[in-house]
């Protein structure tokens, strides 16, 4: 049986390259992608979708109207070309005339004004954060489409261009017409106009999807089916990678002190891109209303006295880097890494600070102690924790660090604001207008989860961020994120850790696998095999 | 509900023909001197153990067994033979503290029902089904992942889970024993019921016990090791199964860090089954027959 | 035994369950509700979101309701045989868990089988010479299979059998790179069920195994036995004949016994196979704190038990005409 196994498998996987054809040559079609996820996706869709799992299916199912370079500049998807007023307010988008729907129905105009009126805006989670600057959005004729803001909005392409966080995936108006958009049930058994058609969906194991030949794109897309296991065991998922039986693990499910090992075996492939969109950061969280920490000597003591060369080393085992910025150096026309004062460790500032703001060392040699709040499932925010404990040991600060589940952590630190620090990731991409701002505004200090929990309100920076989105030139809007960097090391309502390590694992076999900024995310159409 | 209590037994040996029959079953020896020996290293492990636990300089990351490191180390350099000593420590005690807090449950309530019979009896008994039914590993998972993953949550959910067992051997005993002459005898002197129960039917109940609590310990260890496995263990704390379950990533690269702590964790719940084995037969009437 | 009578006794035997299985859905209710955290911040992600769009959620999923309407609503549906909506998956939780039971049951039935067979062979072969070094032998590595994690165990079957001889795949229920029809699909399912299943028979065919020793050296003393040998019968069929189905009653009893406990054992193993069972279902519910599975899944589990107490009580009673049906 095992022989007949391996047989089939090696007809399989020698039957789809081109007889007499190079290596080099244009990709050829064909092959199965498997896709390892970390659980099951709640839907196959984006406009419910919050987590990484329920994107990886709908990106390859559905087209957005535009992708993002990794520049951040727009890229042709459904829309085919668009034009923007002077004034920044009116976004015309020509689409691609012979896009299809899966089960044939042409896609026009009229689906993409119903996925954002009636979709989007009612249904996805963080439409509230930039819908509001919307005017209208209108099919003017079949291929032209419309949207008017209010006012100048910066971000708004790189918003519709981010299906991650704004879910712009475009849906068909006539199954969703009339129907509930929650409840669907096309939700689990999606059409789409993307480079692949929905197959099965396996309950509990895995959702297989198919070449749609009939795909607008020219000549895409090059493998015959996807496949997304969901693998929800760290160590079995590792090992169906090393045994081949799965082709893909996307970053953040890779386990970091692993990854050297990969580099060495030519079999597989680390691709350290692809996490650019996301930009996401560790965080330490400072709780700003009380004890020690209201006060800012405290805060800066912290930073000087935290190794964070020594964080990168041990938690993530040096595949990242340290946190120079409040926003990740993969927005590199933004992130000011110069804005960072605490470049190295001082301990003998860090005492000088604490002393002065009047915490002297008692007998014991010991000022106050602080509680970290740690959720479970990341231990690198573990072994940092256990770091930061020596650290800020030696400045006579005791730390215990206390653990609890993520849904727990989330109720005391975000609803109850009950911590002193904490450890939070935080995406900063792919625009900080939508991903650093709702930190740090002082409108958003609210008992709701990953928003302003610190406490923390200045007026000066409140006005940055209220005026930057205005500007449409990305120099002028720079040099205001490089005020708002500043005023936010000097205040220190977070101290910025690391940058999570962008390493994903792929087979070596497949190529193209990362072609955008949210690489772990994005669309396979432009994938293909090669033996 | 009909329950199988393969352990029942009705008295108590003497003591030197218990351990006559006990050291007969040289298996049973073999498994006290395991329990001996490990109990030893475990108590001794600070002193024995030639690096730090902790200590993630203690050699190069992920060496194979070996000079310095007889059991290798892990991923961040922790020498594995250090760690296995201090989390045998840990899973001995998460081992014994659940055994002897289910026993002690078990005694209480198993004997308040046996005793006192009728409608405490009927409630109690309700109750104890209603634990039985309950798939207890769910139960554990669920009250520890919801409760806070500390040794302390950890041993009351594994001990929350096993006394019903406990409870239902001591009320089978008590119902036999409460209406046997000797206890007649005590009630007409005017004993009380504390004295009654605690003084003249609870000793005469104890060998049963004393078995299921030995099986108990091996049980309690293997489902800390469980949780641990599924991320709700206590991660400041080094157990077998803390070792376990952070050892998974690097199964395929280093096996001795999943391979040794596997080892300590089934030597360990062996010798105390093999234990237990041989004190069900010291208290079968069976066996000292023959 | 009438055929009427054993109905009736089924019957009695059902009903006295049903008070059971409210205090159990009741008790499952408040401990999982009691429990801090909130399922709201599981629907929306790790992104930030409204306070309008968390209320609205809150709404769909009746959490702003008081905590005794909310069990009140619960225990009506749940007597109309609905558990109720998953919030993580948007789904129907009977259909979520019921789309997950095949493949647990199939897991369960082979292990259950196979343990079975093989600890009642064992326990035979071993109580026939109690304390002799084969007897000693059989119940050292018995002992040794009972001692282990299941989940390190099927680790380390996955390492020598799955990675360094390559016999057997790593993980699921079928090979998804190619897809098999027919007598090959079976094939490899089969391929794929090999590891959990005997991962999972371990622990339970060591407590068959025990057990069927204990009984059966009991059995061989009786005097229906002597007779028998005095009789001239051979020992192999004084012990097939007489001993064997004496000993069986309370090895019924036991897998009858196991059945929830296995099926609660499930998640271990399921995990480490990546098995698409209810197990792994349970361990998903946690993380994600989806509520409406986690207690639709304890209800089931608690029910699954309680059918088989009875249905192991039943079929004690037809085996043993000891047995009354007071």
């Amino acid at each position: 049986m095992l022989r007949l196994l391996s047989l089939i498998t090696a007809f399989a996987l020698t039957s789809v390259v081109v007889p007499g054809g190079t290596a080099s040559a244009a990709p050829s079609q064909g092959g199965t992608f498997i896709i390892g996820l970390e659980g099951e996706p709640a839907t196959a869709t984006g406009h419910l979708a919050t987590d990484t799992v329920a994107l990886m299916v709908a990106s390859n199912i559905f087209n957005g109207l535009v992708s993002l370079d990794f520049n951040f500049n727009p890229q042709p998807d459904l829309a085919t070309s668009w034009d923007i007023s002077d004034d920044g307010r009116t976004y015309t988008f020509h689409l691609a005339e012979d896009a299809k729907w899966h089960d044939g129905v042409p896609v026009t105009a009229e689906d993409i004004e119903y996925t954002f009126n009636d979709i989007i805006a009612v249904a996805h989670p963080r439409a509230g954060s930039w819908w509001p600057n919307v005017e209208s959005a209108v099919a003017t004729d079949k291929h032209t489409f419309v949207i008017t803001l209010k006012a100048a909005y910066a971000p708004f392409m790189t918003i519709i261009g981010n299906t991650l966080g704004s879910g712009t995936l475009m849906m068909p108006k006539h199954i969703y017409e009339g129907t509930d958009p929650k409840t669907n049930p096309a939700n689990f058994a999606p059409i789409g106009s993307g480079p692949f058609k929905f197959v099965a969906w396996n309950r509990g194991s895995h959702i297989e999807l198919e070449r749609n030949p009939d795909y607008f794109k020219e000549g895409l897309p090059y493998l015959d089916r996807i496949i997304l296991q969901f693998l929800p065991d760290a160590a079995s998922r590792l090992l169906a990678f090393e045994q081949g039986e799965v082709d893909f693990l996307h970053m953040y499910i890779v386990p970091f002190d692993q990854v050297a090992r990969f580099r060495k075996d030519d079999k597989f492939r680390v691709i350290e891109r692809g996490g650019e969109g996301a930009a996401t950061n560790e965080f330490l969280l400072m709780n700003m209303r009380s004890g020690p920490l209201a006060n800012k000597d405290v805060r800066h003591a912290l930073a000087w006295a935290i190794d964070r060369e020594q964080i990168v080393e041990k938690a993530v085992f040096g595949e990242g880097k340290v946190a120079h910025s409040f926003i990740n150096s993969g927005l590199s026309w933004v992130s000011d890494g110069s804005t960072d004062v605490y470049r190295s460790v001082d301990l003998d500032k860090a005492n000088e600070l604490l002393d002065n703001a009047g915490f002297p060392r008692d007998a014991d040699g010991k000022r106050f102690d602080l509680r970290i709040a740690l959720a479970s499932g990341r231990d690198y925010e573990g072994r940092a924790d256990e770091i930061i404990k020596d650290n800020l040991a030696q400045v006579g600060i005791g730390v215990t660090v206390e653990m609890s589940d993520r849904t727990s952590f989330i109720e005391k630190v975000m609803r109850q604001w009950d911590f002193d620090l904490a450890n939070q990731l935080f995406t900063t991409g792919p625009d900080p207008a939508i991903s650093v701002r709702p930190r740090y505004h002082s409108e958003q200090i609210k008992k709701i989860p990953f928003v302003n929990s610190m406490g923390y309100s200045n007026p000066e920076l409140d006005n940055i961020f209220d005026t930057e989105s205005g500007e449409i030139d990305r120099e002028k809007r720079a040099g205001m994120w490089r005020d708002a960097q500043t005023i936010l090391f000097e205040d220190m309502p977070a101290l910025p850790l690391f940058e999570i390590p962008v390493v994903n694992l792929v087979s070596d076999r497949f190529k193209d696998v990362i072609t955008t900024p949210f690489g772990y995310i994005q669309s396979r159409e432009g994938t293909y095999f090669e033996e | 509900m009909s329950v199988v209590e393969p352990l029942a037994a009705t008295e108590v040996a003497e003591m030197p023909s218990a351990w006559r029959i006990f050291r007969r079953n040289r298996m049973s020896v073999f498994g006290l001197v395991l329990i001996v020996i490990l109990a030893v290293l475990a108590l001794l492990g600070p002193w024995i153990a030639p690096f730090s636990p902790y200590s993630t300089t203690a050699g190069p990351v992920m060496a194979p067994p070996g000079a310095p490191h007889w059991l290798g180390t892990d991923e961040l350099g922790r020498d594995i033979f250090s760690r296995v000593l201090l989390g045998t420590r840990t899973s001995l005690l998460v081992g014994l503290a659940a055994a002897f807090i289910a026993t002690f449950v078990g005694i209480t309530v198993g004997a308040l029902s046996g005793y006192f019979t009728g409608w405490i009896d009927d409630v109690i008994m309700r109750v104890t089904e209603v634990f039985q039914v309950i798939p207890r590993f769910f139960l554990a998972i669920v009250l520890v992942s919801f409760f806070g993953a500390n040794l302390v949550n950890i041993i009351l959910a594994i001990s929350l889970l096993s006394w019903p067992e406990l409870a239902r051997i001591v009320r089978a005993e008590f119902l036999t024993l409460r209406s046997r002459q000797f206890v007649d005898a005590a009630r007409v002197c005017g004993a009380g019921a504390m004295w009654l129960v605690f003084v003249e039917i609870l000793p005469n109940a104890l060998a049963p016990v004393i078995v299921n609590a030995t099986l108990q310990v091996g049980q309690a260890m293997l489902l800390e090791a469980g949780l641990s496995y599924l991320g709700v263990g206590d991660p400041s704390q080094i157990s077998l199964g803390m070792m376990l379950q952070q050892a998974q990533q690097i199964m395929r690269a280093a096996w001795w860090a999943t391979l040794f702590p596997g080892v300590a964790l089934a030597i360990a719940v062996l010798a105390i089954n093999i234990v237990g084995d041989g004190l069900n037969d010291v208290f079968s009437p069976r066996s000292r027959e023959r | 035994m009438t055929g009427t009578r054993l109905l009736l006794y089924a019957l009695r035997r059902l009903l006295q369950a049903v008070p059971m299985i409210v205090i159990i859905l009741i008790v499952n209710f408040f401990l999982i509700h009691s429990a801090p955290g909130d399922p709201v911040d599981v629907l929306t992600g790790s992104m930030e979101t409204s306070e309008e769009y968390i209320a609205e959620l809150r709404a769909e999923f009746g959490l702003d309701k008081p905590l005794v309407q909310q069990l009140g609503i619960y225990l009506w549906k749940a007597a109309h045989f609905d558990l109720g909506y998953s919030m993580r998956y948007r789904q129907d939780v009977t259909g979520l868990i019921l789309s997950r039971l095949p493949a647990t049951l199939l897991l369960m039935g082979t292990a259950l089988v196979f343990s079975s067979f093989l600890g009642i062979m064992l326990g035979v072969f071993a109580a026939r010479r109690p304390y002799s070094l084969s007897d000693n032998a059989v119940t050292f590595i018995a002992l040794a299979g009972y001692s282990m994690p299941v989940f390190w165990l099927g680790q380390i079957l996955l390492l020598i059998f799955a990675v360094q001889l390559q016999w057997f795949p790593v993980q699921g229920m079928f090979s998804l790179r190619v897809p098999s029809h027919g007598w090959a699909r079976f094939a490899d399912l089969m391929h794929h069920l090999a590891l959990p299943a005997i991962t999972y028979s371990v622990y339970h065919l060591t407590l068959i195994y025990r057990l069927t020793r204990v009984k059966m050296q009991e059995t061989l003393t009786l005097d229906f036995c002597t007779t028998a040998r005095a009789k001239g019968l051979s020992e192999a069929s004084v012990v097939r004949r007489h001993a064997l189905p004496n000993a069986m009653l309370p090895v019924v009893t036991v897998i009858g016994l196991n059945f929830g406990f296995m099926l609660a054992g499930s998640v271990l193993t399921e995990t480490v196979f990546a098995w698409p069972g209810t197990g792994r279902l349970l361990y998903e519910a946690i993380n994600a704190r989806d509520y409406p599975v986690l207690l639709g899944l304890f209800t089931f589990l608690s029910l699954m038990v309680i059918l088989a107490n009875v249905l192991t009580d039943i079929i004690y009673a037809l085996i043993d005409p000891r047995v009354t049906y007071s």
